[in-house]
């Protein structure tokens, strides 16, 4: 009962100082203590949102850049969860490839975006393998870590039924890295989204980045400003449905 | 069913010798306790028993003598379950092992599931089960698949006393009407008393056989007082 009254307590606090910083930022704009071209005025930005909604090209972006996020992403994470299990189970296989995905995680990714264009082009298979990469790597470090906290005694367990290596990949390394494989999806969502957002600003299709550069451009500070804002809405929707998910899938925790 | 001849272990890491010279036979359908103080090689000798060794742990000298692939099923002292399963489903593990299909195998996990009292508790969650419960659950995954031989490791030493003399009961009722053939390890006497057929001692430097009359222990002495008596 204690737990429950904490749990909401602070849920409040979180919802208190968002909206103190909205009504401190707002004064701030409207009074021009700092000029609104630099910083944008929050009512103003929450009707810009509302007339972007209203406009199909908006659509049109949105698709783009969730699209190519999707598939990165959805595929990132299948693939990261995989191949984080079976170097956590193959002590050779981790010997081969461990440079690999090391260098891959600590990759300043913007440096090989020339690359990347060079291999794909500039449309949507290009953008998709950029989140790819940035993705990939906390899946697999985080499924991969996994492995080494399951209990000795479910090993010895399986080792006495003699059970298989199959059966002990997707029977029980599976399921124990599952609370694991959520945790580097959720790092991933942010990853993904900053990919997705350097690689149009550095000219891969027409997406939601592409019309936060154009409004930087022409000082349209609260269209800049409402398009970040969904950048952000997007991080936390996704997060708060994989907790959502993880609580339903994750059921024993 | 199991010979165990002139058997010698020898830990590579430690260099410790826990077993020395080892001989005893076991029957088709015997139970026999293996006693003796922490440290004597109990478990030991069960994991070799079970071929849980890997080649780099052990020196082993002597011969094992077994069925050629035997089915040899252990119950840990850890229930050891898997808390994403369902209690029917951790008992068809055991079989999913042996790839044995659904179709017999969830009725065949129902049927044990029956025989150790847990047909009501089939869709709980190891999370949701009791020690005792859990330990049921352990004990059916391995006597589903029925084994050959059975080994059990301290399978009781975590029950409180209370439970722990129903789950003997329960246990050796199922072992004696499957005449399972079975290798009970424990440091508790009355336990072995009351389940097995034969006690083996092993200690630093002897090993002592005797036959157990549990028939009569089971009449003379009531387990349930014995046991709290010797647990104090």
């Amino acid at each position: 009962m204690k737990e429950v009254d904490n749990k909401k307590r602070s849920w409040n606090y979180g919802y208190f100082s968002v909206i103190l910083f909205l009504l401190l930022w707002e004064y701030v704009a409207s009074q021009s203590i700092i000029d609104p071209i630099y910083i944008g005025t929050p009512h103003i930005i929450m009707v810009k949102l509302y007339q972007m909604f209203l406009k199909p090209d908006f659509y049109d972006s949105f698709k783009n850049s969730a699209q190519a996020f999707f598939i990165g992403y959805v595929l990132a994470v299948v693939f990261g969860a995989g191949f984080g299990l079976l170097l956590g189970t193959k002590k050779k296989l981790y010997q081969i490839m461990s440079p690999f995905v090391f260098t891959i995680n600590s990759l300043p990714f913007v440096a090989i975006l020339p690359l990347i264009i060079i291999w794909f082009g500039v449309g949507l298979v290009a953008k998709s393998f950029v989140v790819f990469l940035m993705v990939v790597s906390p899946v697999i470090i985080y499924t991969l870590d996994s492995t080494k906290t399951l209990d000795e005694g479910l090993l010895l367990m399986s080792k006495s039924f003699k059970a298989s290596e199959w059966i002990k990949l997707k029977s029980i390394y599976f399921y124990h890295s599952l609370p694991y494989i959520f945790s580097g999806a959720r790092v991933g969502v942010g990853r993904g989204i900053i990919a997705i957002v350097v690689s149009e600003l550095y000219g891969f299709g027409m997406g939601m980045a592409y019309y936060i550069q154009y409004y930087g451009s022409t000082y349209q500070t609260d269209k800049l400003m409402a398009n970040i804002l969904l950048i952000v809405s997007f991080n936390f929707v996704l997060i708060y449905l994989l907790k959502k998910i993880q609580k339903k899938v994750v059921f024993w925790r | 069913m199991l010979k165990v001849k002139n058997l010698s272990i020898t830990y590579k890491t430690t260099g410790q010798k826990v077993i020395n010279s080892l001989n005893f036979s076991v029957e088709k359908g015997e139970v026999v306790a293996i006693m003796g103080p922490s440290g004597c090689g109990k478990t030991t000798l069960l994991k070799a028993i079970a071929d849980l060794f890997e080649s780099n742990e052990i020196f082993q000298k002597g011969e094992l003598v077994l069925k050629k692939d035997a089915n040899i099923r252990i119950v840990f002292q850890e229930a050891n379950l898997l808390p994403w399963r369902n209690v029917l489903r951790n008992v068809t593990f055991g079989l999913e092992t042996q790839n044995i299909e659904d179709a017999i195998a969830i009725p065949r996990a129902t049927n044990t599931l029956g025989l150790v009292g847990l047909s009501k508790y089939e869709k709980y969650f190891p999370h949701q089960l009791s020690l005792g419960m859990k330990q049921r659950v352990n004990f059916a995954r391995a006597i589903t698949c029925e084994p050959d031989i059975l080994l059990l490791d301290e399978p009781f030493s975590a029950l409180d006393t209370v439970i722990k003399e129903d789950i003997i009961r329960e246990f050796k009722k199922i072992i004696k009407q499957k005449h399972i053939t079975t290798i009970f390890v424990t440091h508790n006497e009355v336990e072995a008393k009351i389940l097995s057929d034969k006690i083996i001692t092993l200690g630093e430097n002897f090993t002592g056989i005797r036959e157990n009359d549990n028939t009569k222990a089971r009449t003379i002495l009531d387990p349930y007082d014995n046991l709290l008596e010797l647990e104090g």
